[in-house]
């Protein structure tokens, strides 16, 4: 009986087991490490890896970079989210009021999300480039300019990689508001349509109070995955020219794959943990408390 | 009145078909071109002559046939793991009560939203110690470490929704209880598997951070770090590029348009229940 009571007991753990395991060897374990190394000077072209204290996190702090990389990294995310919820809110307006054309629509705006990143990456590059890319071209043709404009330069760069980045990544706002918008009874907005309510204000009165919940929850996720996506800028410009599309993770990646500090890096990651913490803290605790429930 | 709206309509449609269609037209349609073609000035808008060079140059004497390869090995083990793994932890947290339940559900949601910088370090440093770069095991299982909480919260999410009744049923009849894990709560919980199962797919499959930090043999390259390795070398091969774009994108592309509802419908699931 008792062997029974306490296998009982130790059931729910031998089912965690192995996702703690993993968890706690390649997570936590790295996430430790990675504060042990910000505390040391960690060169790969010194052997030595003297304890520093917190000298990392000074000299990333006073870096004349970093406050360059602070401020493209908040343009690149407040105006990026910004951007993608505009246009996503504005299709999955259009698309919840199309009944034939629904399914299609759906599918045609979710493309871009589904996409491999670094394709992405190479097909934007490829119809921007500047002296033969197809952009250029069909502007001088409409004589919306007459000349060629490097998209990839150092003053355009930044603003052009947010625009492929609200490209690809509009269609999750989309397909998250649609879905809200399609849980919004029917009755309601009919009632508010015979009392003679307008267009805009069904969406303004009815549509957008109901979806509050769902755009702060995909405002948190989309925020903490623009802050760190990688990929596009990676393969478009490496954050150059002159780190003018340095953000945080590329600006981290460099400092350790290219410039070889992983001390410094690492002192650079945690600061980026601590800052994405800071901003999904209210949906964290949100989210513990529905738990709870 | 009604022929200006269904104009304005399918003037609408067709702009947002431009937009979405136009940049992978345009990457089928460089493949498809030949070199002089390609850089022709003003470029023409439909390749004249279809030329396959591209692509059996890409599949002759490049090694995106091994770079493919390595993506399915690697995404296929991920999601086998990442989706076993995940099942036994969710079905723990919805089927049991313990000590230390709510704890664990903090890391799960602390742990995705840890940005992948504060792990390559620390990884990379790991690995080399156990001299596992430029493995399998080392990729593998650094994606299952990242993706494994996003798959024990949405399957927990799905689980919840079959009900308990049928695990007394089950146990009445003589089930144990991985019995009715694999029997009962699996099978009823399918689409979210196959939500999750395609999450992890299409991660894996454009990862590049781990993939080229963690590589430096060609032979363990995935499509994604050696398609950027293209890009890199001095004076870029736009055709071959674009071909290998084209083969990196179709088996997402077909993944996506024989499993779009079960992904639709997994993405917004966790959102219109929270």
């Amino acid at each position: 009986m008792i062997r029974k009571r306490l296998f009982r007991k130790t059931v729910p753990y031998l089912y965690l087991m192995p996702s703690l395991l993993i968890i706690v060897s390649l997570l936590a374990y790295p996430l430790v490490y990675n504060l042990y190394v910000s505390l040391h000077r960690w060169r790969l072209s010194r052997p030595d890896k003297p304890f520093i204290g917190l000298d990392n996190f000074k000299s990333v702090l006073t870096d004349d970079v970093f406050m360059g990389v602070m401020g493209t990294t908040i343009l690149w995310t407040v105006i990026g989210v910004a951007l993608q919820m505009t246009i996503g809110m504005l299709s999955a307006l259009y698309v919840d009021e199309r009944r034939r054309s629904k399914g299609v629509l759906r599918s045609l705006l979710l493309l871009p999300w589904v996409l491999p990143g670094v394709v992405t990456a190479l097909m934007w590059s490829w119809m921007l480039q500047s002296d033969m890319g197809i952009v250029n071209v069909i502007l001088q043709f409409f004589h919306l300019t007459d000349h060629d404009i490097s998209w990839l330069g150092s003053d355009m760069a930044l603003w052009t990689l947010i625009l492929v980045n609200t490209w690809k990544a509009f269609p999750f706002w989309f397909l998250m508001l649609l879905a809200g918008l399609q849980d919004i009874p029917n009755d309601q907005i009919e009632a508010a349509k015979i009392d003679g309510a307008r267009w805009f204000n069904v969406v303004r009165y009815i549509k957008i109070p109901h979806l509050m919940p769902m755009i702060g929850a995909t405002g948190v996720i989309t925020t903490i995955w623009t802050l760190n996506y990688f990929d596009l800028i990676w393969v478009t410009t490496k954050g150059g020219p002159v780190d003018a599309t340095s953000t945080l993770p590329i600006y981290t990646y460099r400092l350790a794959f290219e410039f070889f500090d992983f001390g410094k890096s690492s002192a650079m990651a945690l600061i980026s943990l601590v800052l994405i913490g800071v901003i999904c803290s209210p949906y964290m605790r949100a989210m513990l408390k529905s738990i709870r429930e | 009145m009604r022929g200006i709206r269904l104009g304005s309509h399918l003037l609408l449609m067709a702009f947002i078909a431009i937009i979405i269609l136009f940049p992978l037209y345009w990457l089928l349609v460089t493949s498809l071109k030949n070199n002089a073609e390609i850089f022709a000035t003003p470029p023409t808008l439909f390749s004249k002559q279809f030329s396959w060079d591209h692509y059996s140059s890409v599949f002759r004497t490049s090694a995106i046939p091994t770079y493919f390869y390595n993506s399915i090995v690697i995404a296929v083990v991920t999601i086998a793991v990442v989706l076993s793994v995940a099942s036994l932890a969710a079905y723990s947290m919805t089927r049991y009560k313990f000590k230390g339940k709510l704890t664990y559900f903090t890391i799960i949601l602390f742990a995705q939203v840890m940005p992948l910088t504060t792990l390559i370090v620390p990884l990379y440093i790991m690995w080399g110690k156990f001299q596992m770069l430029n493995s399998y095991t080392s990729i593998i299982l650094s994606y299952c470490a990242i993706l494994l909480p996003m798959a024990i919260w949405l399957l927990t999410g799905y689980f919840k929704g079959v009900p308990k009744d049928i695990d007394e049923a089950a146990t009445i009849d003589g089930c144990s209880s991985l019995g009715i894990l694999f029997r009962m709560v699996l099978p009823l919980a399918r689409s979210g598997l196959v939500a999750v199962g395609l999450t992890v797919c299409i991660t894996v499959w454009q990862e590049i951070m781990i993939s080229m930090t963690f590589v430096s043999s060609d032979a363990m390259r995935t499509l994604p770090a050696g398609i950027n390795t293209f890009i890199t070398r001095s004076g870029i091969q736009w055709g071959p590029l674009n071909a290998s774009g084209i083969v990196t994108t179709l088996p997402v592309l077909l993944i996506f348009i024989v499993f779009q509802k079960a992904l639709v419908k997994g993405l917004t699931a966790g959102a219109t229940k929270g």
